[in-house]
């Protein structure tokens, strides 16, 4: 096991099982990561990576590869997670993450987002949603306790967004296993 | 008017046997009906389709086309080419007094079969026929016995200039039993048309995915009582397209002989987005095709249409209005909490209709509509009232009236 699993175990036995995990979900498309929770979540918990590509001469543009592939951008952090789905509190078979973890087995994965207005009036996911090509973007799950770093979080599940079900209330994600 | 239409398409045609005639090898045998050119692929040393033995006499007389044909032919036996010395063609033969149609009299005995290669049926301005439309027309009017009432002719030529436009030619043999729906879905089908019975009993053509010219909405969706939401499904993703063509007719062969993967055509930026994305059943198989180009052609436009996920507007009307909606009109809505790629409210936006659900108990009607993309526009009427200041459209803008 990973030294951050370790970690995350170990802090898992100092809180107990009292559902202190935040999970979180990081939408990753063409344009970058988004990452989502029921909560805010803090920016310790947030990590990016990847690389830039130099114009140097090197690369054709004939629209096989993107410009800055592989680098993540961050779109947003955003507490608008109405139903997680099966990582939802409640319905996990125990209390804790840990547990659909341990089964390492979900085949499919409906996330539920508020769709209520912004600040500029616009229904936020139906924003992203008109802006962004939410559609087979990868969905990584992953679980952090606050006051921990990116390095303790835990990597739960990887889903792709197979369709996107828009309401004038929620948005919902349905996903398959990545 | 129009379940007569309907009825009438779904009849089987029988095809010509050659019982007609008094001493045929095989009575059951079907004459085969070429159209388009069927010199373009060939297999090696063999025909595109069998030519049944209409008479045992002497060496024998085989059918090339069950009607009067023009230009050159090919025959092919067991043994690959035929020497043209060894038969005769009439291509315009009204034999035994049966009818037209193209013959082969033998004066030295094929070996084991005959097959040909030709060009089919030509108009009466002896050019070939081979515009899909027109090919959907002949049948229309001169195999299956339509009149020229029964077909929409504004619809017809809409369909027959696009397919010129995009340089259509479709090849084909009929040789059994069939409805003329059939064979005209799979012919219309190749070329993404499709055709319908409107309600005054015309055959009414459509090519799906031309929007370019002008689009009539033929209702206004209620905008009041409705429930609305909006899909993505990448199931609904198309960036690639391997496609069959040529095939060989002959009931001995049977095959597509050419294979195209659709890398030429496919959609690069749309398979990083969403992986390689093929057709659901894989390749698509296009029976009247023969021309490379022409699959090509077809590979473009599905990928064009179909390389991002279809915006499916699904609107629930409990007014019962859009009850009067078909498949595939266009329909105007209005969903202000919607938004655009241009973050504009959905107002005035323009559907197609895939499909009415009426719920009579519930009283209620559910239509699933494709975004277009289009919407209703205003035009500024140039009376003195308008500064020209830079703020507005004078024409093309979204109308944002909310009219139900």
């Amino acid at each position: 096991m990973k030294p951050a699993s370790l970690a995350f175990l170990n802090e898992m036995e100092k809180h107990g099982d009292l559902n202190q995990a935040l999970v979180l979900f990081a939408l990753s498309n063409a344009n970058g990561v988004r990452f989502f929770c029921r909560r805010g979540i803090p920016e310790a918990l947030v990590g990016q990576s990847g690389g830039v590509w130099f114009l140097d001469g090197t690369w054709v543009l004939d629209g096989s590869v993107k410009l800055g592939e592989d680098s993540e951008a961050l779109l947003g952090l955003h507490d608008w997670v109405l139903d997680g789905g099966a990582y939802s509190q409640g319905r996990f078979l125990g209390l804790n993450p840990l547990d659909l973890f341990a089964r390492n087995e979900l085949s499919t994965l409906s996330l539920r987002l508020s769709n209520e207005p912004d600040a500029e009036g616009h229904p936020r996911m139906s924003r992203i949603a008109a802006t962004e090509p939410l559609v087979n973007a990868r969905l990584d799950v992953r679980a952090g306790f606050e006051g921990q770093t990116l390095a303790d979080v835990l990597q739960l599940a990887s889903f792709r967004v197979t369709r996107v079900v828009e309401r004038k209330e929620d948005v919902t994600l349905e996903c398959e296993a990545a | 008017m129009a379940d007569l239409t309907k009825q009438r398409l779904s009849d089987p045609f029988q095809a010509p046997r050659a019982s007609r005639y008094s001493a045929p090898e095989n009575g059951g045998d079907a004459l085969p009906l070429p159209y388009g050119d069927l010199t373009t692929v060939q297999g090696v040393d063999r025909g595109v389709y069998l030519c049944p033995r209409i008479d045992t006499t002497g060496a024998g007389t085989y059918c090339v086309a069950g009607f009067g044909i023009q230009g050159t032919v090919s025959l092919f036996d067991g043994a690959g080419l035929i020497p043209p010395g060894n038969y005769t063609l009439n291509l315009a033969n009204d034999f035994q007094g049966k009818g037209v149609i193209a013959t082969a009299a033998f004066s030295v005995a094929p070996d084991e079969f005959v097959e040909a290669i030709c060009k089919g049926r030509k108009d009466a301005a002896g050019a070939l026929i081979e515009n899909p439309a027109s090919l959907a027309e002949e049948m229309l009017l001169n195999l299956w016995g339509f009149t020229a009432q029964e077909v929409d002719n504004r619809t017809l030529s809409t369909a027959r200039t696009l397919f010129s436009a995009l340089g259509y030619k479709a090849a084909g043999v009929i040789q059994e039993d069939h409805a003329p729906q059939e064979v005209l879905q799979g012919l219309l089908g190749n070329f993404l048309a499709s055709f319908d019975v409107d309600p005054a009993g015309r055959i009414a053509f459509f090519s799906s995915g031309e929007e370019t010219a002008s689009i009539h909405p033929v209702l206004l969706v209620p905008s009041r009582e409705i429930r609305a939401r909006r899909e993505w499904d990448l199931a609904s993703v198309v960036n690639q397209v391997p496609v069959l063509y040529g095939k060989n007719f002959s009931f001995l062969d049977g095959r597509m002989k050419r294979h195209d993967d659709g890398e030429t055509a496919k959609d690069a930026a749309s398979q990083k987005l969403y992986g390689v994305r093929l057709p659901s059943q894989g390749r698509l198989s296009l029976e009247w095709v023969r021309d490379q180009a022409v699959a090509r052609t077809i590979q473009a436009r599905v990928v064009e249409r179909m390389a991002e996920p279809a915006r499916v507007v699904e609107i629930t009307d409990e007014s019962l209005r859009a009850i009067q909606a078909g498949e595939g009109d266009y329909a105007a809505f209005t969903v202000p909490w919607l938004r655009t790629e241009r973050l504009e409210e959905m107002v005035n936006q323009i559907g197609q209709v895939l499909s009415v659900t009426p719920d009579l108990n519930a009283q209620r009607v559910t239509l699933r509509l494709r975004d277009t993309g289009y919407f209703l526009t205003t035009a500024k009427l140039l009376d003195g009232s308008w500064s020209l200041g830079g703020g507005a459209l004078l024409g093309g803008g979204r109308d944002r009236v909310v009219y139900a």
